[in-house]
């Protein structure tokens, strides 16, 4: 698995992974209900594009799909919010982030990416803020290191 | 001040690159225009959006105005992104768990 990797102009985070299963495996895994369900919360279709995931401990959280190419890529639109308090009954893009997961065979195996955009919409990330604002913190080793 | 108005100061290339050279130590616009290919004034200007979402702050250094770098802003906005990244690597394991075991 790859390091952390934090870009610093679109305040995204990104992962990659390989995976020893075909294209077609990983496929199913990332976009259909019965098995996102059992690596995310539990996914329920409302509509041909939108749907829910469950925490039952969190509650229902709406996403969208936005693009599909199969078997290629899919992103996803939610709201994952916590600390807005409230969590839409339907997706709400004023603080709504995006994920797309793309899949490249590589010989037996496939590499999948995930890259999460859009934290700059949520009040979460603000929040961190507004706790953090009135103290000044000199952590530039940390500071550069991250963004580096 | 909002997250929103933080990312736009930080969609710049050229103020990334000031924020990257007053990680390396504070320095003063003119002292900025000596390392950066842009012009003092230029260097002025992308320092005061900066101010403004409170990324820099000016300190006086004798005669001159220095600019430091206020990290708690960006570091607060990493550590969440990096919690996020962490979430994202439990999923792919799982994931990966999954599409092998079909």
């Amino acid at each position: 698995m790859s390091a952390a990797v934090v870009d610093e102009a679109t305040f995204s985070v990104s992962r990659v992974i390989r995976i020893s299963a075909s294209i077609e495996k990983v496929w199913a895994a990332v976009t259909e209900p019965e098995l996102i369900s059992s690596w995310f919360g539990r996914a329920e279709l409302t509509g041909e594009r939108t749907g829910t995931l469950t925490w039952d401990d969190h509650g229902s959280f709406p996403f969208r799909i936005e693009a599909v190419d199969a078997p290629r890529s899919i992103t996803y639109r939610w709201n994952n919010d916590a600390a807005s308090g409230a969590i839409p009954p339907s997706i709400d893009e004023v603080n709504s982030t995006v994920f797309t997961f793309t899949l490249e065979a590589d010989g037996d195996a496939t590499v999948l990416t995930v890259v999460e955009t859009g934290f700059e919409n949520t009040t979460d990330a603000l929040v961190n803020l507004e706790d953090h604002r009135g103290g000044w913190d000199f952590e530039l080793d940390e500071l550069a290191a991250l963004f580096a | 001040m909002t997250l929103v108005d933080v990312c736009a100061a930080l969609g710049d290339d050229t103020r990334w690159s000031i924020l990257a050279a007053l990680g390396e130590a504070d320095a003063s616009a003119s002292g900025l225009a000596d390392t950066l290919p842009v012009t003092r004034q230029a260097i002025a200007r992308h320092l005061s959006v900066l101010q403004e979402v409170g990324l820099v702050e000016p300190i006086r250094v004798g005669r001159e105005v220095q600019y430091r770098v206020v990290g708690s802003q960006l570091n607060a906005t990493a550590r969440r992104l990096d919690e996020i990244g962490a979430e994202w690597d439990r999923r792919l394991g799982a994931i990966k768990e999954i599409a092998e075991s079909l």
